[in-house]
């Protein structure tokens, strides 16, 4: 005899998404996903974005990590929350995320960033109900990255080249990456950073001000 | 890698479902996966064989993946194309061999239906 199930595989995923996205929303908190593979800077950029911001904005950071709770005692120091997830997992859900955010006052914090779990592929697939998808991107990777890993770019609302100041040791054409990038993704912004270029990070800080302007204007909270 | 957590997800929609239904023994059940999806069968089933131990109502379960073919449109020629059969790497356009290309339709993963045997299924109704 058949039972019709009819479901989504992702179905719960999904639906944890939206509504961790509608938490955000609520609040007035720009949840941003900060992807990219492992060793490319992500949690580099955080801590400068911190920095950079933490006067300005109330920031929050939620670390995945597949071991270890190295990042999340760093950006700890900062003096702001930090949630640490134990994943063991190639990338976050959305539940690891709702978990999360149950130990965070979204009311009281302005940004949240998530740092997934170094990764192209999978994070590409799951949703976590972002706002905004960073997606970093070093220079040593080399230049090729967009076409072998078409979905997780396809999805950025910006691209953030790290380890910048390393480009005249490779051969890293960054003209092929925008042309690359822009035949995968119509809306992307691009931005280069480096830990050494202070200037670098403002751009991205910049960026996301503008976005969570943006967010608490259309709730008309601001 | 990543299938083992959609693999943990489709154990927790079946054993849900069996026990709405008063199902003791589920015998196969049919999946759907898009032509474009990045999930592999082969990694599905794998995991599947470890996961479906800790469930009584799942020991004797098989799984049948079949394959749905997923749309795509070239971003370069604008050619639309169908792929039959699972894409393992990046659909490429037939038309003009761009790898640039949108896909329209094809990434889903679904669990269609779960065969039981009458006999190991309570009175309740199923939907």
């Amino acid at each position: 005899m058949k039972i019709k199930i009819l479901k989504s595989v992702l179905e719960q995923n999904d639906n944890q998404a939206q509504i961790n996205r509608k938490k955000f929303k609520q609040t007035g908190t720009l949840g941003v996903n900060v992807m990219g593979s492992p060793g490319c800077g992500k949690t580099t950029l955080i801590e400068e974005i911190v920095k950079s911001m933490k006067d300005k904005y109330r920031i929050g950071v939620i670390e995945g990590d597949y071991a270890g709770t190295v990042d999340a005692e760093k950006l700890s120091s900062y003096g702001i929350p930090v949630v640490q997830l134990d994943v063991s997992s190639c990338h976050l859900n959305a539940d690891f995320v709702g978990s999360a955010l149950n130990h965070m006052s979204l009311d009281e914090l302005d940004i949240v960033l998530i740092e997934n779990v170094g990764n192209l592929i999978c994070p590409a697939e799951f949703d976590i109900g972002d706002l905004l998808k960073l997606v970093l991107y070093s220079v040593p990777e080399g230049d090729d990255k967009p076409i072998k890993y078409p979905l997780m770019f396809s999805q950025a609302d910006a691209v953030v080249l790290t380890k910048i100041d390393l480009l005249p040791h490779f051969e890293f054409n960054k003209k092929k990456v925008k042309e690359s990038i822009s035949r995968l993704n119509k809306k992307f912004e691009l931005f280069e950073f480096s830990k050494k270029d202070p200037t670098s990070v403002k751009l991205v800080a910049n960026y996301l001000e503008s976005n969570f302007r943006k967010l608490v204007r259309s709730y008309g909270d601001l | 890698m990543h299938e083992l957590s959609v693999t943990q997800e489709i154990v927790r929609i079946l054993v849900d479902e069996a026990e709405r239904h008063g199902v003791k023994s589920v015998d196969s059940v049919k999946l759907s996966l898009g032509a474009f999806s990045t999930f592999q069968p082969y990694a599905v089933n794998f995991y599947f064989d470890i996961l479906k131990k800790d469930h009584p109502m799942l020991k004797n379960t098989r799984l049948e993946i079949e394959v749905r073919p997923g749309e795509c449109v070239c971003r370069e020629c604008g050619k639309r194309f169908f792929s039959e059969s699972l894409t393992q790497s990046l659909p490429v356009c037939p038309n003009c061999g761009s790898i640039f290309v949108e896909i329209l339709s094809g990434r889903d993963f679904k669990i269609l239906y779960m065969e039981v045997n009458d006999e190991d299924k309570n009175s309740k109704e199923c939907s």
